[in-house]
């Protein structure tokens, strides 16, 4: 599978109005509603499948791989229309992410970077909002030392109260939709929230107000995937769904992001595999789980998309006007 | 069916000594499903199973998990195409299934199959799945001799997610013991979303709660892909009736929905911690699954090799 430079989403369908750079370097990049809705035609559907390998790093990034910054275009593309508030929601650093903050990028540092695609939504004429989730008051991340922190998170990036947000202090298990802490209903207004999921970190979602951070009819984006320690899966997707299915929040969709090529078509290894040259087996006794090297190369992300149900299941005329990707 | 020395075979002379490149991206989209049945030379019939195991899909896992002298089964092998790619891949091969329509296509299938000269190692068995199949199975040898047992999340009776994960777990629960210690398990499914709400269901996560219930636990989730990846773009061939779901999806929820393009595949294998007392245990009692009367079904045979 091979694939060339990816153009940008979007881009062959629309022309994006000029901005002002000098006010995109203010701390809230806010862009006005520009293209009437019903002027915008209807792109193609897109698929569960992206095949982002080999997207290029988004230009003023440093941290934010290609894969993940061009799944944010598209994301913003498909899901949001001009004029909509997108926030990137970078998770608390993780006590394993802190630990192994120097070591390779598999985990939630490969997610460091997320708010680093702010100017890039700011630029697809979106208001663009950056913050990072509120680690536990009790969570070990909040006793390291400073500069493991400054080195795992941008000096820029506001707290959830810059916004006006705050996490929740405890999920409401009696209720499917927590109270809101002034009772005044929900303040944040985000069209679209993307952010990342550490598979061995997800405390947090039961801590964050994600009632008072989307719009009744906003879209939560997770970027996640599924890892293995010691030869056993840690699939964030059940802890994932029920914590925010307990919020109101259900699975509209799941998207597969490829990040990396795929190593070997199962021509070649079904060849192989008859030669026996190729493809050795590897020790699958039971006692073998605490083998160093998975028999697996995990190339892709999962993308989970969330939203409240609408209330009306007929009667949304109003969607074969939205702007979709052509992926 | 030879038997099988150990869980290693030695490497020739040069082999790489590292473990398999297994991706968890598997590329099966690149011919659909109808181009992989014809030039599979499969029964014009194989296309109407609905829940077909795309033999794209079923080739890779076989080629990925097992080498040839391998054993494969399927509990729920519907219209074959496991049992055929196993065999097409020099591994042994043993299908069951409780329907008789699925039982005479999936036989018709390995006949030809092996009516074409493809090299096949050893007997296929297609088995009728009824209570006591998995005693006969036992009694012929096969405890702890399958090296990957390799199906699809078939509907339930009433074709509910519910009745078929119920399903699941009798058929994991009956032929797990006649898997080797260190096997695998490889479980594809389809995405399903819910009849009324629309919104997606965590079908791969509840296979997975069920399948550790039966004493398997997962090591990977991948992606078995049922569309076409050209330039970075991914081409579904979505049927008309999968793009008039979708636009029913989408207006009930009121955003964009996808195209299908891929299916989950969930690997298992073993759980170190329950496979000795499973396979020292007798096996499970077993009991005739609450299905409905299937006139004749007492006439068929127990099993009949192909």
């Amino acid at each position: 599978m091979t694939s060339t430079p990816h153009p940008e989403p979007g881009r062959h369908h629309r022309r994006l109005p000029h901005r002002d750079t000098a006010s995109l370097r203010r701390g809230r990049h806010r862009a006005p509603r520009t293209t009437p809705a019903t002027a915008v035609a209807r792109g193609p559907r897109p698929a569960t499948f992206w095949s982002f390998a080999d997207a290029e790093m988004l230009p003023g990034t440093a941290l934010l791989p290609g894969w993940l910054g061009r799944t944010i275009v598209t994301l913003v593309t498909t899901y949001t229309r001009p004029g909509d508030r997108v926030l990137l929601f970078t998770p608390p650093p993780s006590p394993r992410t802190l630990q192994h903050a120097a070591g390779n990028a598999r985990s939630a540092e490969g997610y460091a970077g997320l708010a680093e695609a702010v100017w890039t939504v700011a630029r697809l004429g979106r208001g663009a909002d950056a913050a990072t989730a509120a680690p536990a008051s009790d969570d070990p991340a909040e006793h390291t030392d400073s500069s493991r922190r400054a080195a795992s998170e941008s000096g820029s990036r506001p707290r959830l109260g810059r916004l006006g947000l705050h996490p929740v202090p405890e999920p409401h298990p009696d209720s499917a939709r927590p109270r809101h802490r002034d009772g005044d209903g929900p303040r944040g207004g985000f069209d679209l929230i993307i952010t990342a999921l550490d598979p061995h970190a997800t405390d947090w979602l039961a801590r964050t107000d994600w009632d008072a951070l989307l719009t009744p009819r906003g879209l939560l984006a997770i970027v996640t995937h599924s890892d293995s320690r010691d030869g056993w899966l840690r699939d964030p997707h059940a802890a994932l769904l029920n914590t925010l299915g307990s919020r109101g929040l259900r699975c509209l969709d799941h998207i597969a992001v490829l990040a990396a090529p795929v190593p070997d078509t199962p021509d070649r290894l079904t060849t192989a595999a008859r030669m026996g040259t190729a493809v050795p087996a590897p020790d699958f006794s039971p006692r073998a789980v605490d083998a160093p090297a998975p028999p697996l190369r995990t190339v892709h992300h999962d993308l989970v998309l969330l939203g409240r149900m609408a209330p009306d299941a007929t009667d949304d005329g109003a969607l074969d006007e939205k702007e979709t990707s052509d992926v | 069916m030879s038997k099988r020395t150990g869980t290693q075979r030695p490497l020739p002379a040069g082999e790489r000594s590292e473990g398999p490149v297994v991706s968890s991206v598997w590329p099966t989209g690149t011919d659909s499903l109808t181009t992989q049945l014809t030039e599979g030379g499969y029964h014009d019939a194989t296309g109407a199973d609905p829940a077909l195991m795309a033999p794209a899909i079923a080739r890779y896992a076989i080629a990925a998990l097992t080498r040839p002298g391998d054993v494969v089964l399927d509990p729920d092998c519907g219209a074959g195409t496991t049992i055929v790619e196993a065999l097409r891949a020099g591994r042994h091969a043993i299908g069951l299934t409780g329907q008789r329509r699925w039982w005479r296509l999936a036989r018709a299938n390995v006949t030809a199959t092996k009516a074409r000269g493809v090299f096949v190692d050893g007997m296929v068995l297609i088995l009728d799945r009824r209570p006591g199949t998995a005693v006969a199975a036992a009694t012929a040898g096969l405890t702890g001799r399958i090296d990957l047992l390799l199906t699809t999340l078939r509907p339930g009776p009433v074709g509910d997610l519910d009745g078929a994960l119920e399903r699941l777990h009798g058929l994991l629960a009956q032929y797990r013991p006649l898997l080797r210690p260190g096997g695998h398990v490889v479980i594809t499914s389809a995405p399903q979303r819910h009849p009324v709400r629309y919104d997606l269901l965590d079908v791969p996560s509840r296979i997975a709660a069920v399948a550790t219930a039966a004493g398997l636990a997962p090591v990977a989730r991948c992606v078995a892909l049922t569309a076409t990846v050209r330039r970075g773009r991914t081409y579904t061939r979505a049927a008309l009736a999968q793009r008039r779901a979708a636009a029913r999806s989408e207006r009930a929820l009121g955003h964009p929905v996808a195209l299908p393009a891929h299916h989950t595949a969930l690997v298992l294998r073993a759980d170190p911690d329950a496979a000795d007392p499973a396979l020292n245990q007798p096996l499970p009692a077993l009991h005739a699954p609450p299905e409905p009367h299937r006139p004749g079904r007492g006439t068929r045979p127990d099993s009949a090799a192909a």
